[in-house]
């Protein structure tokens, strides 16, 4: 398993926000997921995750509602709201514009005095 | 939308917090389970995925509570545990709690209560009206001889002997009418008093009001059922009279039966059609009116028949001077601009319609503003009020001064805690908030406990402000209306804050290191300091309120020795006031003939009279005198009393010479009067007065008997040279009272008489029935209320006080017990270490009675108007008041420093 990175807790929001965007998921589930897809690269801390769900619940992004587990036990669902959905797709933009210029200064080169 | 989310969601987690917790609970909980399986299921042992399950996802209340604050529910957390914590606090100390809040309940509910009194009194909106600021009100002043012969209603005196009066004579009145260009109506008015008043065969009594036909329209008031009068209604020899009921009496009388209008009743005999109710709250014009009917003014020789000596009525008589004027100005016209062309139009009516009087004074006009009418309230209670404010303002300072010095001891015991609190890394926000939330507490359960009473005792302070029987007349009704509750509010958080910034100024200095060890000394020095400028505050305030309220109890008890020079005790007085519609002239001065004789006849009655003035009841009667033969200056004034043969000996006022009237003295023998002994000195000298003639206006009358001097109407003037007329001699009599010895009680005697009226006329109503002390007693009720309040206050105070000297002392005491162990073991004798301790509290009160002394002679010039007998600087008082506060602060101090003396050396010596 690699190293966990440091996330900030921006970035844990717009992970949490993907992971329920594949489909309604209890909180336990949520952390699987995120691993899962990050190919096992990735380590959330445990204690971050119910704090960073109740945040964004109350901010009225994902919304959630007692289920059955897989295993028949009551668990809390979350799944995303219209608005969680048009903030994960704010939130891509700018992460993929903010990396494309964090990246093209990462590649600028000492110039020629 | 996403606005209000967390709004909603924090409102839906307040709500169903029960739940919320549960949710909490379930999900983490899950949560665990769930890795605990996924442990096992990867092959870690029961024990040890549990373990590791629980470690990795770290503390479940630490992660619940982050769960919390990501709710935004922590500071209402934080609040209500800081609350919890303080009234854990509250229930440590029950009693210095209790007195706390107590005292500030005081205040604050006394403060909220004269500020509804204020209000209504004297800062109270005008008059419902339209456009009020456009109302003026007429007046007139002039030098001390008055132009014209008779006026009755509000007058005033100026400081340099002036006369100033808002009433007018009918025929100026008519003519100023006439000022069309400046104002869009002039009307007048005039309270009436109490008339009788009989609806479906009952009578009874209600104040009433005459109005000219003008009066509603220039006001701008609606009537709320049927109309209102108009100016077809007050034209003389009209055939019927009309009338308009207040709102409250067409509720008591009528049960607000719609059918009242249109009934007829009759005022003081006169058949009267009711057309139109007032609207509610509309009693008058001025501040203090309570009319129940209002009738046109016209109206007024039929309700009152014109006096047997006087020819005019008193619409046609330019001498005397009665109604009220008011008018409107037009818009665009100015007060100055309407004041100097009135004068001019006033001085034209004067000529018109008085001869030219040389040796008396011109007046001139005056035009106030009216949107207040009279403003009679103002006038009378303005003074008293503000004392009453400055009084209670006192008593507030107090109490937020007990808060504070509550807080700050505390803060002081809990210093270790507050410093253990900030070495575990608590914000100094944190704990501010935390000792604000306390002050708040206590500041919140004394304002509300306060509102509680002020609004219990608000019908109480007026009452006290009048004498008991006549409470109705006066309409002061302290309204408890919005801006009393914010203002109860505010002076709430003000005074809480206030006490709370020395506690936590105090806490927030707080040496972490030094206050964690046992004995941190230094940090007690500057609270000390501040503990001892409080109570020195304290007791500066207590001997304020005690000199106060010794001033007020002597003049009490010097108004109350007052030598009265009659017998008030077991005489019962009730009053009789026939309608003159049905009685006037000889057949009114023979019913009151019949009345004196038939009360006589009742068993139990020792003797009994009749008068037109009872004595001592605030009322005043003057009139023209002269020795036969001298001149009838206006200077020459004595007071007058219509009186029946028994006067004298019912109320005990001994007969110095001559004879007191008999059964030879009525309506055809010669006039006669009897003399009080001042008028006999003044008017004679050393003279007997006894055959000689006095002249009164236009009769003379021989003096056949000199009486004891008495005051006449208040005990604080000087008795007034006073003569006695026999009702059956006197002009056109009013209302008379009844004076009845007897040793039974008030309430027996009082059936019998009502019987026996009834028995005469059963239309006339029997009222104002009190006891003679009563009557003098309620000449006294705002010294007496000023008394109670100072007394109350002072006590208070002094309470207050103690308690904080008792406090700073033992925490003295405490905070030494080292340095006494040492003295203690050095030799010294445990009387010196009572004294030296003692000496500190007698320095530190003697040092705030100072202050208090020149505090109160600083203030007391304000009051110096109230009292009697003694002047503001009254060595007496003071000195009483100083001695109560050391006896007090001695006694305080003595209990914790008796325990210093008692102190084992050994016990001492160990202590930190």
């Amino acid at each position: 398993m690699a190293r966990p990175s440091d996330l900030l807790q921006g970035t844990l929001d717009m992970l949490i926000l993907k992971a329920v965007f594949l489909g309604p998921r209890h909180g336990y589930g949520v952390l699987l997921r995120i691993q899962e897809i990050s190919g096992q690269r990735l380590e959330i801390q445990q204690g971050s995750l119910y704090p960073a769900l109740y945040r964004l619940e109350r901010q009225g992004l994902i919304e959630s509602e007692w289920g059955e587990s897989e295993n028949k036990r009551k668990a809390r669902f979350y799944r995303l709201t219209a608005a969680g959905r048009r903030r994960l797709q704010q939130e891509t933009r700018d992460w993929n514009r903010m990396a494309d210029i964090i990246a093209g200064i990462l590649k600028a080169s000492p110039e020629e005095a | 939308m996403t606005l209000f989310a967390p709004l909603r969601a924090w409102v839906r987690a307040i709500v169903h917090r029960s739940s919320l917790e549960e949710r909490l609970d379930d999900e983490l909980r899950f949560h665990i389970e769930s890795y605990t399986d996924d442990l096992r299921r990867s092959g870690v042992p029961l024990d040890e995925a549990r373990r590791r399950a629980q470690v990795e996802f770290g503390g479940v209340e630490g992660r619940k509570e982050e769960c919390r604050e990501a709710l935004g529910l922590r500071l209402l957390d934080e609040l209500a545990g800081d609350l919890r914590y303080a009234f854990r606090q509250f229930g440590r100390s029950p009693v210095f709690t209790a007195v706390v809040v107590l005292s500030l309940a005081l205040g604050i509910g006394a403060n909220s209560a004269i500020f509804g009194l204020m209000e209504a009194a004297v800062w109270k909106k005008p008059i419902s009206v339209r456009e009020p600021e456009r109302l003026a009100l007429f007046s007139w002043a002039s030098g001390p001889r008055a132009l014209m012969n008779s006026s009755s209603g509000n007058w005033r005196r100026s400081s340099t002997g002036g006369r100033s009066s808002t009433s007018f004579s009918y025929p100026v009145f008519e003519i100023l009418r006439g000022q069309e260009k400046l104002f869009e109506t002039v009307f007048a008015f005039k309270p009436l008093g109490r008339i009788t008043v009989v609806v479906h065969g009952e009578a009874e009594l209600i104040p009433a009001q005459l109005v000219s036909g003008d009066f509603y329209r220039g006001l701008g008031v609606a009537p709320a059922a049927g109309r209102a009068l108009a100016p077809p209604d007050d034209v003389r020899g009209g055939t019927e009279t009309v009338a308009v009921i207040s709102d409250g009496y067409w509720a008591r009388r009528f049960g607000r039966n719609p059918a009242a209008i249109g009934t007829r009743i009759l005022a003081n005999q006169v058949p009267v059609t009711i057309v139109g109710v007032n609207a509610a709250g509309f009693t008058g014009v001025d501040a203090g009116d309570r009319a129940d009917v209002f009738m046109p003014l016209r109206a007024l020789p039929l309700v009152f028949p014109p006096r047997h000596a006087r020819p005019l009525s008193l619409l046609d008589d330019p001498d005397d001077w009665w109604v009220v004027v008011m008018g409107r100005l037009r818009r665009g016209v100015t007060h100055t601009e309407a004041q100097t062309a009135v004068e001019v139009a006033f001085q034209q009516a004067i000529k018109a319609t008085l001869p030219d009087r040389a040796d008396r004074d011109q007046p001139h006009l005056q035009l106030l503003a009216g949107s207040r009418g009279q403003d009679n309230l103002r006038e009378e209670f303005a003074t008293p009020l503000v004392v009453l404010m400055a009084l209670v303002g006192v008593v507030l300072l107090l109490a937020g001064a007990n808060v504070a010095s509550l807080l700050l001891a505390r803060a002081v015991v809990r210093r270790r805690e507050l410093s253990l609190r900030l070495a575990l890394g608590a914000g100094r926000w944190r704990l501010t908030r935390q000792l604000l939330t306390e002050g708040l507490a206590l500041g919140v359960l004394g304002g509300a406990l306060g509102l509680v009473l002020a609004y219990w005792t608000r019908a109480a302070i007026p009452g006290l402000l009048l004498p008991s029987w006549a409470a109705g007349e006066l309409h002061l009704n302290p309204e408890f209306d919005g801006r009393v509750l914010v203002l109860t509010l505010a002076v709430t958080i003000a005074t809480t804050v206030f006490a709370s910034l020395g506690p936590i100024a105090q806490a927030l200095r707080v040496e972490i290191g030094a206050s964690l060890k046992e004995g941190g000394r230094a940090i007690t020095a500057p609270a000390a300091r501040h503990g001892t400028w409080l109570v020195v505050f304290q007791v500066c305030l207590s001997v304020s309120l005690l000199i106060g309220a010794g001033l007020f109890l002597r003049t009490l008890s010097n108004l109350r020795s007052v030598s009265l020079g009659f017998r008030p005790d077991q005489v019962v007085l009730f009053a009789v006031d026939p309608p003159r519609a049905r009685y006037t002239g000889h057949a009114r001065r023979a019913l009151y003939a019949r009345l004196d004789e038939a009360i006589r006849t009742i068993p139990g009655v020792e003797t009994a009279s009749v008068s037109a003035a009872p004595l001592v009841s605030g009322g005043s009667a003057t009139t023209n005198i002269g020795p036969d033969g001298g001149p009838v200056g206006i200077e020459n004034k004595a007071w007058v009393n219509d009186v029946g043969s028994g006067f004298f000996e019912t109320m005990g006022i001994p007969i110095l010479a001559g004879r007191s009237f008999d059964e030879h003295d009525h309506e055809k023998s010669a006039p006669v009067v009897v003399v009080n002994r001042q008028f006999a000195r003044q008017f004679f000298s050393t003279d007997s007065p006894i055959g000689k003639t006095i002249r009164n206006n236009d009769l003379l009358y021989e003096v056949v008997g000199v009486c004891g001097d008495t005051p006449f109407g208040r005990l604080r003037a000087p008795v007034p040279p006073t003569f006695y007329r026999h009702f059956t001699q006197a002009g056109e009599l009013g209302a008379m009272t009844f004076e009845v010895r007897t040793a039974a009680s008030a309430g027996a005697i009082v059936n019998a008489v009502r019987a026996e009226v009834r028995a005469i006329d059963k239309d006339l109503p029997v009222f104002d029935v009190r006891t003679q002390t009563q009557q003098i007693d309620g000449t006294l009720s705002r010294e007496r209320l000023f008394v109670a309040l100072t007394s109350a206050f002072g006590l208070l105070a002094l309470a207050l006080a103690s308690i904080g000297i008792y406090g700073l002392v033992a925490h003295g005491v405490s905070r030494r017990t080292n340095e006494i162990g040492i003295r203690l073991a050095l030799g010294a004798a445990r009387r010196d270490v009572l004294a030296m301790i003692l000496r500190e509290a007698a320095s530190l009160a003697a040092l705030g009675a100072v202050l208090g002394v020149v505090a109160a002679a600083a203030l007391s010039r304000y009051v110096r108007a109230m009292l009697f007998g003694i002047t503001p600087d009254d060595p007496v008082a003071i000195g009483a008041a100083v001695a109560v506060m050391m006896a007090v602060a001695l006694l305080a101090g003595w209990l914790p420093a008796r325990r210093a003396s008692r102190l084992d050396p050994m016990v001492a010596l160990r202590h930190e």
